[in-house]
């Protein structure tokens, strides 16, 4: 309880205080700002330096893959089909001849903007509605959960198969379809945080010294919370690429010949026994990303989170 | 290199198992669906297919997954050869004699003949199997009109003699009753007591008898002890569900199942260098077509210098591994009516650059399914795929659309594309069920959109013609016709290609796509 | 807290009304015409027509959802249009084993994942700790139908231990009593049968449990972090209580209040992954019918499934909620007072 309201009343003083208990690896000699301190916290974590520079490195492939690959990742060529890895195609050919090595290099700009986009679509809306379906309990509360109790009553992977009959294929869409999927798990996730946390001691002072409801959420309720959101959304990027990933290899998604992860998948399907390499290099690629996008959020969360720190 | 980088990353999924606790003691023993020393007579046959059956009442069903269960059960008056879609009788005594008007078949029925629930099959059963596919018809029989619209009536003569009466003249209709769907008899008995559905508790007169079926999961079928005919080989036959292709082959090959079907060609050279099983290669009743919509793309010269801009040949090898024929023509060769003479517009890049910069065309419209289909099992994506990129080169540009095969019915209705990909599995082995597919109004099946009087007028006029060379004549001009104008370029047929172990003798794997089991043995 | 649950109940109405309209409007706008697929290639515009007109297909959609709802509320919920056969038969032949499979993943999930989260989390920083954490990032970065391909060619087909695809092997006919495929056969009385079960059970439970396994270690891990750190506990063991009872008694008992929402959370998804790990090890269960259902446009299996899918989710809903209350007591449900 105490711990709760000077955590409210001054939260540098609180961290700096954590800091010294915990015998914290960071010394601080002055005051520093937030994104400073996260920033050395995030260095000190070597799975998450190396998620970060991961990531870095896609984002380079995704802006130069097309460039850089040694063919291009649409053309078919018959004549040089169902090659297994070798120097002239490092990830081999597939069915149709095309390089899977620049496929998958093309590829990866379309998970990286599927999964960033859907997250924070999602991210925006699920935390409005939960925090002030939380809050506010009552009719509001009530209404937006049973909404959320709705679409998540549907199992996901129906609801995006149907959103994706109705908008049809394309990135854009397919961002929409599973954006909006994953709208009430951040809601769910962000009220029962606000659940816990609204009746804590240190709201109720704010509130007694007349503080406004979306200043109480904004500034001493979300900032409690934020830990658990971000949690959510590091596995939330993930989910967003291994869905686009489900929807592609069922096949819906993008339009072909579109180098997307999943799509290639779901292609390979059938020749997993005979051209293996064609389902091994797409999957390591996506594991690869969705991997990085932990590792760092991982990282973040320990980062921003100054009671997980070590 | 492939095998190395598999055997890494399977070592590392190993130990995540592992860690998860996968290493659990209860790996010790594989599960076998054999039944050690027993008498062949007692064997246990598991064959293993891509989908659950439909249903298991051959007239309210059209699905290829039924079809190979529901063959095992009922039988029809006609049956077709072991091979071929020759017909010989089988609950008829013999070939029907046919009026000389060409309306009336006479049919002599086999005496002592049981269904499975005791009932006796006599004309009354006859008529009534007819008349609930005619008279009695509801709303959802796929097959009851293709099979029995020409027929007027049925009139029993006497308990094993039944005339069927026809109300114009139809060649194709004997073909149509031997027909896995709408031609089989049921148990009239049995359909009074379900409802007049039998899609649950099937009951023919066939050499199995129907056990239990698990949705999704098996179907089993017991041997009918009092067959009319030789007894089936295996005490009972067991119809799995496996839907992935690749769990397929596993199946076969680590011996929990005896047969399957629907083999990915990539596979075949890896299965035949396996000295326990057998792959067996059979010509596929079917075309793989890509369709040109003629009521948008109207000028035949623009079609053909489309098709001279594809390499069909490089194609077909390249996709299907060598395990589909190229198509010279649209019915399969070994059906009556094929002519080697009929030759598709042939690979021609620089005249088909030539003609589409003339006639200004540099975008077209494709849409596409995007499953794999019996008669082309690269899926339609793939091929779809394939012709952009060979049109690419001519300087044409395709945008394609892809959808779930159903989906795709609805957008091919629809009318909305310059290009289509479609295909066809023959029904009963008459030329007809092929040709006729260009004259159809009905727009799920025309899909070119071909409304050609002359190519109409040849079709009519051999569906009434006779079995024989005059007959086969007309087809071939029909054919000869189609590809001058360019209405379809045929892609492929596609084989069947099924494997067994080695352990299982006289399995035959029919044009129609189904397959007889009662005859298959197996040694233990 | 009985007025509560009562109440909550009663809120199940609603949400069941709303899934129902959502899925029906989908479907009865989005989805493809079922038709053409329900009578083959050989049907007529004619036939077609009179099917859509015997099957209601023809009404405007609120006459239709009217319908519908008067046909559930008496239990009837039509039949299949593809195969003819009464919905609640088909969804009742193939539901059992979706749930057997899902509480066996669940089960597994859960065990292991407290155990390895609360394990890490107290082992903070050590090789145990960053094998679990590792293998956690592995499970939620893996797509379950790639690994449950591997997982298929190494222990189906390369080491031959386990059984490939199926619930059972062709030779054994089991009697369907609750359509449990394990409880079938415990039933059976046939020690066989049972092992049989199990070993076709292994693949397809881990793979489900993967994800959520991962999912569940990684919340256990921060959540017991968290109260590992609050001043209580460091009271606790000043106090001298011994570090067993302080992780299990204070930290964990704190810490799961996340917890319990995960698990709860990814029952209702498991049911989302149970399409594709059934489709890869063809398990004859609901979530792959479901979607070639859907897939079919067979409205009314659809419809009734996803219905029976939101009720279980709603009440798992409520079971967490009222897991809260016991919890954490400084959630009130009786009355609402602040």
């Amino acid at each position: 309880m105490e711990n709760n309201m000077k955590q409210t009343l001054d939260n540098h003083e609180t961290m700096n205080q954590y800091e010294n208990t915990n015998q914290a690896d960071i010394k601080v000699e002055k005051p520093e700002s937030q994104l400073h301190i996260m920033w050395s916290a995030l260095r000190q974590n070597k799975m998450a330096v190396a998620g970060m520079i991961v990531i870095i490195l896609l984002v380079v492939i995704a802006l130069i893959g097309d460039f850089i690959a040694p063919y291009d990742p649409t053309a078919i060529d018959m004549g040089s089909a169902k090659q297994g890895p070798s120097l002239q195609h490092f990830f081999g050919t597939d069915i149709q001849g095309r390089d899977i090595f620049s496929r998958v290099l093309s590829g990866t700009k379309y998970s990286l903007l599927v999964g960033v986009c859907a997250v924070a679509f999602s991210l925006a809306i699920g935390t409005v509605l939960g925090a002030f379906a939380g809050y506010f309990g009552g009719i509001l509360d009530s209404v937006i959960m049973r909404c959320m109790d709705i679409m998540l009553s549907i199992p996901s992977i129906l609801l995006a198969i149907t959103l994706m009959a109705a908008f049809g294929q394309g990135l854009d869409k397919a961002i929409v379809a599973i954006g909006i999927v994953s709208i009430p798990e951040y809601a769910r996730i962000v009220r029962s945080s606000i659940l816990s946390v609204k009746e804590n001691d240190y709201v109720a002072a704010a509130r007694v010294i007349g503080n406004k409801n979306g200043r109480i959420i904004f500034k001493h309720i979300l900032p409690n919370v934020v830990s658990s959101i971000v949690v959510r959304a590091t596995l939330g990027i993930s989910t967003a690429i291994l869905d686009i990933a489900a929807l592609g290899f069922l096949g819906l998604g993008v339009k072909p010949p579109t180098p997307e992860w999943g799509t290639m998948l779901g292609d390979a399907r059938t020749y997993i026994l005979s051209m293996p390499h064609m389902i091994i290099f797409p999957g390591i690629a996506i594991s690869i990303t969705v991997l990085a996008f932990n590792l760092f959020g991982d990282g973040l969360r320990d980062a921003l989170d100054p009671k997980a720190r070590s | 290199m492939k095998k190395r980088i598999l055997s890494v990353l399977l070592a590392g999924v190993m130990v995540v198992g592992l860690l998860a606790g996968c290493g659990g003691g209860k790996k010790d023993a594989g599960t076998d669906a054999s039944n050690e020393g027993a008498s062949s007579d007692d064997a246990v046959l598991v064959y293993a297919q891509g989908a659950d059956p439909r249903g298991l009442d051959p007239h309210l069903v059209d699905d290829g997954e039924s079809a190979k269960v529901t063959i095992q059960i009922y039988e029809g008056l006609l049956e077709y050869e072991e091979t071929t879609t020759d017909l010989k009788p089988c609950l008829a005594e013999e070939m029907p004699t046919v009026s000389d008007d060409g309306l009336t078949y006479t049919f002599k029925l086999r005496q002592g003949v049981k269904f499975h629930d005791g009932t006796d099959f006599n004309a009354e059963a006859v008529k009534f199997n007819i008349e609930r596919q005619t008279i009695n018809k509801t709303e959802d029989m796929p097959y009851a009109d293709f099979c029995y619209s020409y027929v007027d009536h049925v009139e029993v003569v006497d308990d094993y003699t039944v005339n069927i009466v026809l109300k114009e003249k139809y060649t194709p209709f004997l073909a149509n009753l031997a027909m896995v769907f709408a031609g089989p008899m049921v148990s009239p008995t049995a359909c009074e007591k379900y409802n007049n559905n039998l899609n649950e508790n099937p009951c023919g007169t066939g050499p199995y008898k129907f056990n239990s079926w698990n949705k999704d999961e098996k179907v089993v079928l017991d041997r009918n002890e009092d067959y009319w005919g030789e007894p089936a080989k295996c005490k009972q036959v067991v119809i799995k569900t496996i839907p992935d292709a690749s769990a397929r082959v596993t199946a076969l090959e680590t011996g929990e199942v005896d047969i399957i079907d629907g083999i990915d060609p990539n596979m075949v050279e890896q299965l035949q260098a396996n000295s326990d099983l057998q792959v067996n290669l059979d010509e596929g009743m079917n075309i793989n077509y890509m369709a040109y919509n003629t009521e948008r793309l109207t000028d035949p010269e623009v079609r053909v210098a489309l098709s001279q801009a594809i390499n069909v040949d490089e194609l077909v090898t390249g996709l299907y591994n060598g395990f589909a024929t190229k198509a010279d023509s649209i019915l399969p060769t070994f059906l009556p009516g094929y002519s080697a003479d009929v030759k598709q517009v042939s690979y021609d890049p620089e005249a088909a650059k030539a003609t589409l910069a003339a006639k200004g065309v540099t975008k077209l419209s494709v849409i596409t399914y995007s499953n794999a289909r019996p008669y082309n099992t690269a899926t339609g994506k793939t091929l779809a795929e394939t012709v952009q990129g060979y049109l690419k080169e001519v300087g044409v540009e395709c945008d394609i659309q892809t959808f779930d095969w159903t989906t795709y019915k609805d957008k091919v209705m629809a009318s909305d594309y310059d290009i289509c990909f479609y295909g066809w599995n023959g029904d009963n082995g008459d030329a007809d069920n092929f040709l006729n597919l260009l004259c159809d109004e009905n727009t799920a099946m025309n899909v070119a959109r071909l409304k050609d009087t002359t190519y109409n007028e040849l079709i009519a006029k051999a569906a009434q013609t006779p079995n024989g060379d005059e007959r086969n004549a007309v087809y071939a001009e029909a054919e000869e016709y189609l590809a001058g104008i360019a209405a379809w370029l045929p892609i492929s047929h596609q084989q069947n290609i099924t494997a067994n172990r080695k352990n299982i003798s006289h399995f035959v794997y029919h044009p129609t796509a189904t397959v007889d089991l009662a005859i298959v043995e197996k040694a233990q | 807290m009985a007025k509560y649950i009562v109440k909550r109940l009663l809120m199940l109405i609603p949400v069941l009304l709303g899934v129902s309209f959502i899925v029906f409007f989908l479907l009865r706008v989005c989805a493809p015409d079922p038709a053409p697929v329900v009578l083959g290639e050989h049907a007529t515009e004619e036939a077609m027509d009179e099917w859509r007109e015997a099957n209601g297909l023809n009404d405007s959609i609120p006459v239709q959802y009217i319908e519908f709802i008067k046909g559930a509320l008496t239990g009837d919920f039509g039949n299949s249009y593809y195969s003819k056969t009464p919905v609640f038969k088909e969804i009742m032949s193939r539901f059992p084993a979706t749930a057997e499979l899902a509480v066996v993943a669940i089960i597994i999930a859960s065990l292991l994942g407290i155990l390895i989260g609360v394990g890490t989390a107290v082992k903070k920083n050590s090789i145990f700790d960053n094998m679990g954490m590792l293998f956690c990032l592995v499970g939620v970065s893996v797509p379950i139908f790639w690994l449950g391909v591997l997982m298929q060619i190494l222990f189906a087909k390369e080491l031959s231990l386990l059984p490939v695809s199926g619930a059972t092997s062709g030779s054994i006919i089991l009697d369907k009593v609750t359509g449990s495929y394990l409880i079938d056969a415990i039933l059976s009385g046939n020690g066989d049968y049972v092992k049989d079960v199990i070993m076709h059970m292994i693949l397809p439970a881990f793979t489900l449990a993967f994800y959520t396994l991962a999912i569940i270690s990684r919340m256990t891990r921060s959540s017991m972090l968290d109260t590992l750190n609050q001043d209580y506990i460091r009271t606790a063991r000043a106090k001298g209580i011994g570090e067993g009872n302080v992780i299990r008694k204070h930290a964990l008992r704190n810490a799961m209040m996340p917890i319990v929402t995960v698990i709860g959370l990814q029952f209702g998804s498991l049911l989302g992954g149970a399409v594709l790990t059934e489709t890869v090890y063809g398990w004859p269960g609901i979530g792959k019918y479901l979607v070639e259902c859907a897939q079919k446009s067979d409205f009314p299996v659809v419809q009734a499934s996803v219905l029976l899918i939101a009720t279980i989710f709603v009440i798992l809903n409520l079971i967490v909620d009222i897991i809260y209350a016991f919890l954490d007591p400084r959630i009130s449900y009786g009355r609402k007072d602040n």
